[in-house]
């Protein structure tokens, strides 16, 4: 079992890629790596190389100041084929449906009866599908692309080391923060956009008891738990698929990754569905009165 | 916490560089996606029931069409049989006035018959009268003329004479 692993399954240090040189690395065979395409380290079994596993996403260069990492490069490539996908799509929109706009507009009819059964109507479902739905196909579409071969198995060489080309997106707290800062940041504007300010504020600025100032504290403090919750348990799954890839490819590179990856197939769907819901269900909670909140209730107790 | 900061890799840069990245896809999927694909949902809706609401009045219409269809069946047959039976009563109170006034001009040709063959019954009684008279008056004439022995003679003769002229 190499170092990096043996610890904690993290590599607190910088990304090391260990005895191999990076031209041995760098010409490794397709088919090893292709076993192992959520992997971003250098399994490196025929030369006896350690696992690389980086917490952090890895910088690749820089670009006027900013750090362009291997995680940053995979949400830009996540969304450039949601984009492209969205350029290819509209040409095709019609009154009536062909194959690719009915299988899509079933995926939206799911997603909207679904919220109609957490929001209450088909109007605020529409009014706020958007954001549920980018953020669920984002995290889909990163997580599994994640997965394709070529992710982990390309690398780059910068400063010396061998770094990863491409991370998944969610492998990277800067990604899950972003996403879950603007969940969170987005259900309290959707809260103040339905309730008014004094409403939505009034739910954890209270004055009229003790008890529900101190439990408009805990809410207010809650908002920031969700987000932390949010990003860690996306980043938190996700790694540990990357992980847990990375060492059963490591271990065993023909075959028996293959329902390890379908597994991490299921995973990076339920995690995006995850996240999506979540944020659903906030949204649901902030656009309620505080009269109605104990309607809601069940579904807030279920977002823990 | 700084050092934690660190290990995960969090920078504000990228953390705003991939939260601008979501917002930028979250914008161009609502404008060439979401929205077309609900306005286009929301549109087929509402031929769908537009669709529906046009069958239903459709069908409103044409069963209000049958049954002013049958309502004026109905009033046409009453109207005709209105008409057949006041037709009918017509001719049958122009058959009897016809019979009456036949009668009447049956009754008033018989009366100016029977009239005129009265009439011309007495017109041969007063000639027949006449006639006698003048008949009478020539006898009495020619028996003044004759001897009284003779006058007799002559006046039966001559009365036989008149009575075989005529």
């Amino acid at each position: 079992m190499p170092h990096t692993i043996a610890h904690n399954g993290i590599d607190h240090s910088q990304p090391v890629v260990e005895h191999a040189s990076a031209a041995e690395e760098h010409t490794a065979p397709p088919a090893e790596h292709g076993a192992s395409p959520a992997g971003h380290g250098e399994t490196g079994t025929e030369h006896g190389s350690g696992i690389h596993i980086s917490l952090a996403a890895e910088k690749l260069f820089s670009i006027g100041g900013f750090p362009v990492t291997n995680s940053i490069l995979m949400s830009v490539l996540t969304f450039a084929v949601l984009v492209s996908l969205a350029g290819f799509f509209k040409r095709k929109i019609a009154t009536l449906p062909g194959k690719i706009q009915g299988i899509f507009e079933m995926m939206l009819e799911a997603l909207l009866s679904l919220m109609d059964s957490i929001l209450g109507s088909r109007e605020k479902s529409e009014k706020y599908l958007p954001v549920i739905a980018t953020i669920f196909f984002f995290v889909l579409v990163s997580n599994w692309l994640g997965l394709l071969p070529g992710v982990g198995s390309l690398v780059w060489h910068e400063g010396g080391k061998i770094i990863p080309l491409l991370r998944p997106a969610a492998a990277d707290m800067n990604f899950t923060l972003a996403l879950g800062l603007i969940a969170i940041i987005g259900v309290n504007f959707f809260g103040f956009m339905a309730l008014g300010f004094k409403a939505h504020a009034s739910k954890f600025f209270t004055f009229k008891n003790p008890i529900n100032t101190f439990v408009g504290l805990l809410e207010f403090m809650s908002e920031f738990s969700k987000i932390i919750s949010f990003s860690f348990r996306l980043f938190g799954n996700v790694f540990a698929g990357e992980v847990l890839l990375t060492i059963v490819a490591f271990l065993v590179p023909y075959v028996v990754p293959l329902p390890f990856l379908f597994l991490e197939i299921f995973v990076g769907f339920i995690q995006a569905f995850v996240f999506a819901m979540l944020a659903l269900v906030f949204v649901g909670i902030a656009i309620t009165g505080h009269d109605e909140d104990h309607a809601a209730e069940p579904a807030h107790g279920h977002s823990h | 916490m700084n050092e934690l900061f660190v290990k995960l890799g969090l920078d504000w840069k990228l953390l705003l560089a991939q939260a601008v990245n979501f917002l930028i896809l979250l914008y161009l999927l609502s404008r060439f996606v979401y929205r077309p694909l609900l306005k286009v949902l929301a549109d087929r809706r509402a031929r769908v029931e537009e669709g529906f609401a046009k069958a239903d009045e459709a069908d409103r219409r044409l069963a209000d069409t049958n049954d002013m269809v049958k309502a004026k069946m109905k009033q046409a047959e009453e109207e005709a049989m209105t008409m057949l039976r006041s037709t009918e009563a017509k001719a049958k109170e122009l058959e009897a006035s016809l019979m009456a006034e036949a009668q009447k001009k049956q009754a008033a040709m018989l009366e100016s018959a029977e009239r005129l063959a009265a009439a011309k019954a007495d017109e041969a009684a007063a000639k027949v009268r006449a006639e006698a008279k003048e008949l009478m008056r020539n006898a009495l004439a020619k028996a003044v003329s004759m001897k009284p022995e003779s006058i007799d003679e002559a006046l039966i003769e001559s009365a036989v004479k008149e009575m075989k002229v005529h």
